[in-house]
């Protein structure tokens, strides 16, 4: 029995809602989400398990006729899904009077639930969110009925206020594998038994690493999985990165650099970048013609101008540069007072006055 | 300290150059070009050494201005002060690969570590900015008066503020407040109102949309919808059933002439008396004495007539005549009127069978009829009458099950009739939650772009974070800045100015008696009778302050028993004959440092010599 296991699609997401790239992103995930679907066609694979956050919202009409035609495209497959949080079943839901393509079963209760599909001797297991949170742990208790089929559960959670479950207790459990969603890193939390897909495609600066799905097979007789491996399907990703610059970067230079790193890496990806170590203080990082041309998140500039307050402060013992740093210096400062320190240095320092 | 000579092995356009020093006023002259200012670095290099600057500033520095003219390879040099009874010579290579810097105590023999005490202590204290700012003294660089007011405010200013001639509070201050504005303008500042506005419409709408109204009870009704379809089409089939029962029972009914139970009633009725008048009649027909009464009647009259004949035949001679002596008249008579009589019962009588007879006849008929009709028989008899009784009550029976089907098919109607309105009602319902459904889904698009903006605005909330956090930095920079400025003024620009006060009128050989500055930093001089502002004085006044201020800071910022020589470069330029007398002798007599003097003049040192004053010249 050969399956898919996605999760935490979040159809209907914009990231990054603030940059240029939002909308393209949301069709992205779009995107990856059919090419998964296809993947279960082209793997022949059996099953299609989605372990919740199918939909970043309440999913509307439209959304599950788009979802579900993508399902109907692969009629041989049998596609199982539950809700998340994100997509949580409450009263008003579109999904309670939608009707499936035949190959999809929706497990809409609050309780466990299951469906079984005999030509396989699968039966899958799962329920789904009706609340925001479900801070008890209702997974690694579970007992399903030695039937001799394959036994599959569906969960979605993982941190305390979503089902903190216990990961030794899920490893006795009488499932030949648990397809876990809601942690977007993708993680073999248990070696052909238990994993989270992680999110199809990276959501937020925070999801770095490759993001796709888990393709598993499980053997019919001894019902035990023989081969869970994860396959990048993500269109890019969130790459942060730390730069140093040194008192002799130039401006021009520390672009270049930039500009070298992410070719290196893949232009369609999207940056973020730390500069850090000392720089020139005449020279202040402005780096905003690289965001035209490169996805960049953020560039945070933790340089700090090379200023050496100890020469600085045995040249001017006595006079305000001297005052001024004897006042803001010492050993603990803090990022205000480190800051007003250059600010006020670099001030005093520019609008000097000619000498005579 | 005091400089006893120098060597030149490679500073801008001298090599090999020795040039002593002595005790009191030096004099250096020589023409525009002759080397003065490269001589006066040299002193200040050899002193505080070169630091290279970084960068673009490095094309322009010190050390790329006083390179050696000629290519020779050395770029050094050295020079002999004596302090404190020590004589040390102080040698320097500049070159930027093998900079060297040494210290040799002739006096002891030996070389020293140039340690920063030691340092601090051979040039008294002073830093080579502070050096720039006090012992080495130039003319004010403006060419205008105008412009010289403003220099010598701004230095008086930066004196009195920051403690040094070259730093501008006002412009540092300005500095950082363009910055704070830059920084200003790049907030966005409706961003958090615009988020709290989001969130508030985002919590109204997950309200709204939790409402009852909107719960998706579609399939609900759709089932009940269903159900109720197959209940409706249950009964119309029962419905229809019942119809064509009663059709059926009708059809019979009409067949007969029935229309409902009256009509059977009287109709069975009616039977019942002309079965009954027939049975009368037959009863009445078959009544033996009358028929008997009829015979004997006429057979009485019948024998009354013979009698009458035969009386009359025997006339008189008849017994009754004869023996009782009747009237044969009135005897005939009677026997005529009794025969008569009986004639007429016999005939009465017969006549009442006969109507009876018809009379049965006729209801048999009548009977016959009905029981051919409803039996097929036309036996008249009690079993047949039984027979059509039944038949009858069959009817009965049947018409009041029509009736009750009937009675039925309205009940029918009625529920069906519910059960569409119900239907309809439950079609409407689920046009309504459609309706809602659509609704929902309008405002569940709108939540989700709310949603969206928020998120997207949680990161320029951020963003406005950070420069919230570098304005706080430039502010906190500012208010520290503005602090010890006030501090400085406090202390150091109070002595500095009371030190330079009492300077003025030596300098000026009595013109002006002390110079005063006010809070907002405006200076004036004081003569015996008036207070003259900067502003008004004359551009070689304005050097005479400018020089008392410079001393007055010189002696402030020295520290220790030994003072650094006074350097002034082309300092009396602008002074007059008279004051530049004044000026040399104020200085040779108030000061016992050594005064070197750089000029491309040759008055001071005409003046001196006129008189009398001691001094050393150097010709360059």
């Amino acid at each position: 029995m050969k399956f898919i296991h996605i999760a935490d699609v979040h159809w209907g997401m914009s990231p990054d809602s603030d940059k240029p790239w939002s909308r393209e992103r949301s069709q992205d995930i779009k995107d990856t989400f059919s090419k998964a679907v296809n993947q279960a066609k082209s793997l022949e694979a059996d099953c299609l398990f989605i372990s919740g956050d199918l939909f970043h919202r309440q999913p509307l009409a439209r959304d599950l006729k788009e979802v579900n035609y993508l399902f109907s495209t692969i009629p041989g497959v049998r596609v199982v899904i539950i809700a998340g949080n994100h997509d949580r079943i409450r009263n008003n839901s579109a999904l309670l009077s939608f009707t499936w393509a035949p190959n999809v079963s929706y497990i809409m209760g609050e309780e466990l639930e299951s469906v079984y599909f005999k030509e396989i001797n699968t039966e899958v297991y799962g329920f789904s969110y009706h609340s925001v949170e479900i801070p008890e742990n209702r997974l690694d208790h579970l007992k399903v009925p030695n039937n001799g089929r394959i036994h599959v559960l569906l969960g979605h959670g993982g941190d305390a206020n979503h089902i903190p479950f216990d990961k030794g207790a899920m490893s006795s459990l009488d499932f030949s594998y648990i397809a876990m969603g809601h942690i977007h890193r993708p993680e073999i939390l248990i070696e052909n038994r238990m994993a989270f897909a992680g999110s199809l495609e990276p959501l937020d600066k925070t999801e770095s690493g490759l993001h796709g799905m888990m393709v598993g097979e499980i053997n019919e007789v001894t019902r035990m999985v023989t081969s869970l491996k994860f396959i990048p399907l993500a269109k890019l990703q969130y790459i942060s990165l730390a730069v140093n610059v040194t008192p002799a970067t130039t401006n021009t230079e520390l672009a270049m650099k930039i500009t070298q790193e992410i070719q290196n890496r893949g232009g369609d990806n999207i940056y973020r970048f730390r500069i850090r170590g000392m720089r020139d203080p005449d020279i202040t990082f402005d780096l905003d013609m690289l965001s035209t041309r490169f996805k960049i998140l953020e560039i945070i500039d933790e340089s700090e101008p090379q200023y050496n307050f100890s020469a600085l402060f045995a040249e001017h013992p006595s006079d305000m540069i001297g005052f001024f740093i004897q006042a803001l210096q010492k050993p603990e400062m803090s990022g205000v007072e480190k800051k007003a320190l250059y600010y006020g240095i670099n001030a005093l320092l520019r609008t000097t006055d000619e000498r005579s | 300290m005091k400089i006893l000579d120098i060597y030149i092995n490679g500073f801008g356009k001298f090599h090999g150059r020795n040039l002593t020093f002595h005790d009191g006023i030096n004099i250096v002259y020589g023409k525009n070009e002759a080397g003065k200012s490269t001589i006066h670095t040299f002193i200040r290099s050899m002193l505080f050494g070169i630091e290279r600057q970084r960068g673009r500033a490095s094309r322009n520095d010190l050390y790329s201005r006083f390179e050696p003219w000629e290519n020779s390879g050395t770029y050094e040099g050295q020079i002999r002060v004596e302090h404190k009874e020590h004589i040390y010579r102080i040698e320097r290579t500049f070159q930027k690969n093998k900079k060297e810097f040494k210290v040799v105590d002739e006096t002891a023999g030996k070389e020293i570590e140039p340690t920063k005490t030691f340092l601090d202590d051979l040039l008294c204290g002073l830093s080579e900015t502070s050096y720039i700012n006090t012992i080495s003294i130039g003319q004010l660089k403006s060419a205008t008066d105008e412009g010289m007011v403003t220099e010598l405010k701004n230095y008086i200013a930066n004196l009195n503020t920051t403690g040094n001639l070259a730093l501008n509070i006002t412009k540092a201050a300005a500095c950082l407040k363009s910055q704070r504005k830059e920084l200003e303008s790049q907030m966005v500042p409706e961003a958090a109102r615009t988020y709290t506005s989001l969130l508030s419409e985002i919590r109204n709408i997950e309200k709204e949309i939790s409402a009852p109204e909107y719960e998706n009870q579609i399939q609900t009704y759709q089932k009940l919808r269903v159900d109720m379809k197959t209940d409706l089409e249950e009964r119309q089939a029962e419905k229809e059933e019942l119809i064509k029962k009663v059709a059926r029972g009708r059809q019979v009914l009409t067949s007969n002439q029935f229309t409902d139970h009256e009509s059977i009633n009287s109709y069975s009725q009616k039977a019942q008396e002309h079965y009954d008048d027939y049975m009368e009649a037959q009863a009445a027909c078959n009544r033996k004495p009358k028929k008997f009464a009829s015979v004997i009647s006429l057979i009485l009259a019948t024998l009354l007539l013979c009698g009458t004949g035969v009386i009359y035949y025997m006339g008189e001679s008849n017994y009754f005549s004869a023996y009782y002596g009747v009237d044969l008249i009135l005897l005939l008579s009677v026997f005529v009127s009794g025969a008569l009589i009986f004639y007429l019962i016999g005939l009465l009588l017969f006549l009442r069978i006969r109507h009876h007879m018809k009379d049965m006849e006729m209801s048999g008929k009548v009977l016959e009829e009905i029981l051919s009709r409803h039996l097929g028989d036309t036996d008249i008899s009690p079993e047949s009458i039984q027979a059509f009784k039944n038949r009858m009550a069959e009817f009965t029976r049947l018409c009041s099950a029509v009736s009750k089907s009937e009675a039925a098919i309205n009940q029918k109607a009625a529920q069906i009739e519910e059960l569409n309105k119900k239907l309809e009602g439950c079609g409407v319902t689920i046009e309504t939650q459609q309706k809602s459904q659509w609704e929902l889904e309008k405002k569940l698009d709108h939540l989700s772009g709310c949603k969206t903006q928020a998120e997207g605005l949680k990161h320029i909330l951020a963003e406005n974070d950070r420069i919230r956090e570098e304005i706080s930095a430039v502010d906190l920079a500012l208010e520290t800045m503005t602090n010890l400025s006030s501090s400085i003024r406090d202390s150091f620009g109070l002595y500095l100015n009371k030190a330079a006060s009492d300077l003025i009128s030596g300098i000026t050989g009595g013109i002006y008696t002390s110079m005063s500055v006010d809070e907002n930093l405006n200076i004036f001089l004081n003569t015996k009778t008036k207070l003259v502002p900067l502003e008004q004085v004359s551009s070689g006044t304005m050097d005479q302050v400018y020089l008392a201020l410079r001393l007055a800071a010189a002696t402030l910022i020295q520290s220790g028993e030994e003072r650094m020589p006074f350097i002034f470069d082309d300092s009396f330029v602008l002074y007059d004959d008279d004051r530049l007398k004044t000026g040399l002798k104020w200085l040779a007599g108030t000061y016992t440092n050594q005064i070197i003097i750089f000029t491309c003049h040759q008055r001071e040192a005409q003046m001196m010599t006129a008189n009398l004053m001691p001094y050393h010249l150097i010709e360059i």
